[in-house]
This record gives C-alpha cells, sequence and structure tokens, in this order.
C-alpha cells in the first residue's frame, strides 16, 4: 500500500517539495471547492481566486498534515500570494523543523 | 473559489429559520457564540444541537448555557460602571437589550440597526419594555444624546471601516463613557501576513488589536480589558460532517419550519437557497473553530473607556 503521509524526514527535498505542494492543491479542491486547483499554475495568483480565510486555514492545515508550526509571524503576504511560493516556505519550514534522515 | 456574497439580511434569516426549533423550545433568540468554562457533551456539535434540540437536547443545553455564560460575563461589569444609558449598534433582534430591560428597569436603553425588517422584529420582542429600537445608519444617524455605555455584540466585523466606526462611537459616547465589543480579531501571528483579513469578503471583516488600540487611540478612547475567549468558543463552535448536517439535520429543518420560524424571519426566503447558505454557514464556522484554536484569529471580549 501507498504511504500517503510519509514521514517528512524520509523525504528528498525534492520530494518533500512535491508533497507540500500536493497538499496544497488537494486542500484548495476539497476545502476551496477549486476544481481545477491540480492545473492551477504554480505562480498564478491566489487571492483573487480564494478568501483571504481559506489561505490561512490552508496554513492551519499544512501545520498539522505535516506535523510543523509554521512561523506565521515572519511571513510576509507575497509568500502566500501563489501555490508555489506557499510551497516554497513551507518546504523550507518543514524541513528546518524535520532534517532529512541520512 | 471565492464564495457569492451574501447579504447579512440573508445571512441572519437563514439562521433563524435553522434555530426556530430552539426558539420555539427554549424561548432563546439568536445567540450565535457562547463561551463556557464547563467542557462540551461528548459527541457536541453545535447545528446539531440548535437545528434539532428535540435529538440532541444535551448539546441543546450546554449550547444554551454557554451562549448565556458568554452574556453574563460581557455584562457583569455593569454594576461597577453604573450606566444611565447604553446604546447596542447593530441590535440585530434586540436579544440584548431584552436582557437588559428584563434586568434594570432605569436604563435607558437603544438599539440601533439599519435592516427595517431586523427592526420590526426587534420591536416586537421589545414592546412594553423601555427600550427604543432606532431604524438607521449609525454613521450618519443624529442620536439626541451620548451614552454611557457602547456595546457592539458581534457587530462590528460586519463594518469593514473601523476607522470611521470608532470616530462615530467617539460621537455618541459621554465623557468616561465604555464601549464593550464582542468581536473576532486577527490573532499577533498572522497579523503580518493578513491585514486587514476578510476585505475580499462582504460580510467579516477581521482586524488585529493594534489596528483597534489605533482607532480608538486617535478619540482618547483606550483599551481596559481584553479577554481572550478563543479556546472556549472553539468548543461551542464545534461542527461534526457537514454532509450529515445538510442531508440529516438542516435538510428537514430549513424545508419544513416556515411556520415555526415566521416570527423571527423577516422575509420568506427561498427554502433551497437557505439550505445551501446554513451549509455554508456550518463550513465556515468549522473553520472559524479551527482558525481560533490555531491562533489565526481570537475571539475576544474587548473593552474601552472614554476619559473623564
Amino acid at each position: 500500500m501507498v504511504d500517503t503521509n510519509p514521514n517528512p524526514k524520509d523525504l528528498s527535498d525534492a520530494e518533500l517539495a512535491q508533497a507540500v505542494e500536493t497538499a496544497v492543491r488537494e486542500f484548495l479542491k476539497n476545502e476551496g471547492e477549486a476544481e481545477n486547483a491540480l492545473e492551477l499554475g504554480a505562480d498564478q495568483e491566489l487571492w483573487s481566486q480564494f478568501d483571504s480565510l481559506l489561505i490561512m486555514e490552508l496554513l492551519v492545515h499544512l501545520e498539522e498534515r505535516f506535523g510543523v508550526p509554521l512561523n506565521t509571524g515572519k511571513l510576509n503576504p507575497d509568500d502566500l500570494k501563489t501555490i508555489g511560493r506557499i510551497r516554497d516556505v513551507a518546504t523550507r519550514a518543514i524541513r528546518a523543523a524535520r532534517p532529512k534522515t541520512e | 473559489m471565492t464564495t457569492k456574497p451574501v447579504s447579512a439580511l440573508q445571512y441572519y434569516d437563514a439562521f433563524e429559520q435553522a434555530l426556530s426549533a430552539l426558539t420555539k423550545l427554549r424561548g432563546e433568540y439568536r445567540r450565535h457564540f457562547g463561551s463556557s468554562k464547563k467542557p462540551p457533551p461528548a459527541g457536541y456539535c453545535w447545528f446539531k444541537g440548535v437545528v434539532s434540540p428535540d435529538r440532541h437536547p444535551d448539546y441543546a443545553e450546554w449550547a444554551c448555557d454557554a451562549a448565556a455564560e458568554l452574556e453574563t460575563q460581557f455584562l457583569s461589569p455593569l454594576a461597577r460602571l453604573e450606566p444611565r444609558s447604553v446604546l447596542d449598534v447593530g441590535c440585530g433582534n434586540g436579544a440584548l437589550l431584552r436582557r437588559l430591560a428584563s434586568e434594570r428597569r432605569d436604563l435607558r436603553l437603544c438599539g440601533v440597526n439599519f435592516q427595517p425588517a431586523q427592526v420590526r422584529v426587534a420591536r416586537e420582542l421589545l414592546r412594553g419594555t423601555q427600550a427604543e429600537i432606532i431604524e438607521a445608519d449609525f454613521f450618519v444617524h443624529k442620536f439626541q444624546a451620548r451614552f454611557d455605555l457602547v456595546c457592539l455584540v458581534e457587530s462590528a466585523f460586519h463594518m469593514p471601516d473601523k476607522a470611521e466606526l470608532c470616530r462615530r462611537i467617539a460621537d455618541v459616547l459621554a465623557p468616561g463613557g465604555e464601549v464593550w465589543l464582542l468581536d473576532i480579531l486577527v490573532g499577533e501571528r498572522a497579523a503580518n501576513v493578513f491585514d486587514g483579513l476578510g476585505r475580499d469578503q462582504t460580510l467579516f471583516n477581521y482586524i488585529p488589536r493594534k489596528d483597534w488600540l489605533s482607532h480608538f487611540g486617535a478619540h482618547g478612547i483606550v483599551e481596559t480589558e481584553l479577554l481572550d475567549l478563543s479556546s472556549s468558543v472553539a468548543d461551542f463552535l464545534q461542527v461534526s460532517d457537514v454532509k450529515v448536517l445538510r442531508d440529516q439535520y438542516l435538510l428537514p429543518r430549513m424545508t419544513s419550519t416556515f411556520c415555526e420560524a415566521s416570527a423571527l424571519v423577516t422575509a420568506e426566503p427561498e427554502p433551497s437557497s437557505s439550505l445551501e447558505l446554513m451549509v455554508r454557514i456550518a463550513v465556515e464556522y468549522r473553520r472559524l473553530s479551527r482558525l481560533l484554536r490555531a491562533g489565526m484569529l481570537q475571539y475576544v471580549l474587548m473593552r474601552y473607556r472614554r476619559g473623564a
């Protein structure tokens, strides 16, 4: 059976980034009712499509999904503008808290 | 995707329909939030309790008690302040004024609301009391006198321009007077990123505490108390499976209780649109509960005072 919730420690940086991006897209599809969430460009502006409460909930979802608090106090609004930027800041935070197992 | 905007009137009408059984059973009026020191019963879901109090009397009981407890906490400094006059801004159906009128016959009580249909309901519920309900836009209405206490119970978050709101409150607040609010803030951990959260929506607009301090401070009105009730309100707002709620609770309630609801629903709405609106509200309640628990948002009781 495929592990759908792997431990970040067991993933390479590229795999972790992919897992984060998938989690973001699935959340937007399921909770944001965006049927096209899986096809949205990684650099496409999100704020025009989703309300800010949903983006806030997305951060909480990522925290729960990967078991890592995101230091939202240090984010700036640009960090949350696109799927790609969310993926990058979340991946960095997760990797910092859960270093890769050598 | 960004959801279709709804008016506050549509929103609250749908609520009144959903709550009609509770209104009938308990004489409860529009209490959408609560906070209790007691934990909720096992399996508690606010919607199940208020939509079907006959099926879940323990949920309904706890929710009603928690709402009353929050109201009691809100009004607890009344004896200390000893106001002679109280203004309820965005008074809805007058629930707070109803309680004040029953407890303090000596108070000058006034509610202001710009929704004609809600005003009609409030006047009906407050008939025989000293409370006056003014149908007007708070931002432009000329009041005859200032007030010792101005209350905003879950109404400020409907008003997008908080700077103007605070200016207007300063206009009507007597020297030494106080402002008491129950409202939702953008939490400190999210304030940098989500400054002015909800401005992309039409119904809710949350700001961080620092903005309230700044807006009121510009008029010599200072914070005297901030009570964070997020955790207990998150408990209150718990929502279970939305599909079950829709099919087994909201659908039967929203399509069969127009007669029960008629006293409070301001206009007979389309059942299917109200049903879908309540489903959306259930999703939003679940989201709100989650964000309150995570500290992204805060449900707070705030008190401010103007210098004498």
